[in-house]
């Protein structure tokens, strides 16, 4: 079963502001990690990550960095800000209601009368 | 023989045609690119079958181009109104420097003993004319070799048409009132005297069209550069 796309991007800036949560990252580990999570269910197109990356930084949710790894490959570390994580616990507030409300009405089962 | 880096490379320029993408963002993606090749040929893929995977994996470059369109083009249009503030200072310099020569003109040639308002008013316009081709060229100078703002010359071409239209209409404008004054010929609204107040008059003229049509050219080439223009990369 694949995730619409419509869905994967609506769930792309609490992913990535969760993912960043848990300390710094770049963006090839992050889409690793997102298909690890979601056992291969979430496929995002890998490119599609970074204009993502960079309007949250546009909106100064998150930082970057170009910084040399310890295998000498370059790259480009992003870090969530004090906004970010107040953004974070907004879109989990969010993301609750809506589960919620969605569970409330599975688990009634369907209404036929 | 398959060369990594040379194909490489070439998709880097592939996605370097589009305006979206700064050198930086392609920096990052060849970075992931290169990543996921390393990683597909720890599961013994060859160079060819990782560079494939990893390129498909990344995605389309016409549709990369246009994510980055919609996060770039706010930024790009903040850049384009600091050099078309940046194309107005200039034109004020050269209006600045064409003025002084053509000061210079008026004193050398009444030192000279050339006199009369007409000769005067002729060596006016002549200045103005020099304004415009200095600061066309000075411009063009500036954005093509020292800014190297990508796919300026693509911008220019579209222009074009549309400038040449304004401008010969400008010109048009412009030298009716000029020759007008030259020729005696009153301009509506006004009974000029003598000649003195007929050449003031068709400056006075001139400089009104100028505030009305360089506004106008200012705004067009404003809504002509906040266009998204992603689509020049070619899908591979």
């Amino acid at each position: 079963m694949a995730i619409s796309k419509d869905l994967v991007a609506a769930s792309a800036t609490p992913l990535v502001l969760s993912i960043l949560s848990e300390g710094e990252n770049y963006g090839y580990a992050i889409i690793k990690r997102v298909h690890k999570l979601s056992g291969g269910q979430m496929q995002w197109t890998d490119g599609m990550l970074y204009p993502v990356l960079h309007r949250l930084e546009e909106q100064t949710l998150i930082q970057s960095k170009w910084r040399e790894s310890k295998t000498g490959r370059k790259r480009k570390y992003y870090k969530i800000k004090k906004e970010g994580t107040k953004a974070l616990k907004e879109q989990k507030n969010q993301w609750k209601v809506v589960y919620s409300t969605l569970r409330q009405l599975w688990e009634s089962g369907p209404c036929l009368t | 023989m398959f060369d990594l880096n040379e194909k490489i490379s070439t998709w880097r320029s592939n996605l370097a045609q589009s305006q979206a993408l700064g050198s930086s963002d392609i920096d990052e993606l060849e970075s992931h690119l290169r990543e996921e090749i390393e990683s597909l040929k720890c599961i013994k893929l060859s160079d060819e079958e990782a560079f494939l995977i990893a390129t498909y994996r990344l995605g389309d470059t016409a549709r990369l181009s246009d994510e980055y369109a919609k996060i770039n083009l706010g930024k790009r249009f903040r850049q384009n109104v600091s050099w078309m503030i940046t194309g107005i200072l200039t034109y004020l310099l050269a209006a600045h420097f064409a003025t002084a020569i053509s000061k210079g003109c008026v004193l050398l040639a009444a030192n000279s003993g050339i006199t009369g308002y007409r000769s005067l008013g002729f060596i006016g316009f002549g200045s103005q004319i020099l304004t415009l081709i200095t600061t066309f060229f000075l411009g063009y100078f500036i954005c093509r070799s020292i800014l190297q703002i990508p796919g300026f010359r693509k911008q220019i071409k579209e222009l074009t048409t549309r400038m040449l239209l304004l401008t010969v209409l400008l010109v048009f404008l412009i030298m009716t009132v000029v020759f007008r004054a030259a020729f005696h010929i009153p301009v509506p609204g006004f009974r000029p005297m003598n000649i003195q107040q007929n050449v003031t008059q068709a400056l006075t003229y001139t400089k009104f069209l100028w505030s009305i049509f360089l506004p106008v050219i200012l705004v067009m080439l404003l809504i002509n550069l906040r266009k998204p223009n992603s689509h020049g990369v070619k899908s591979q």
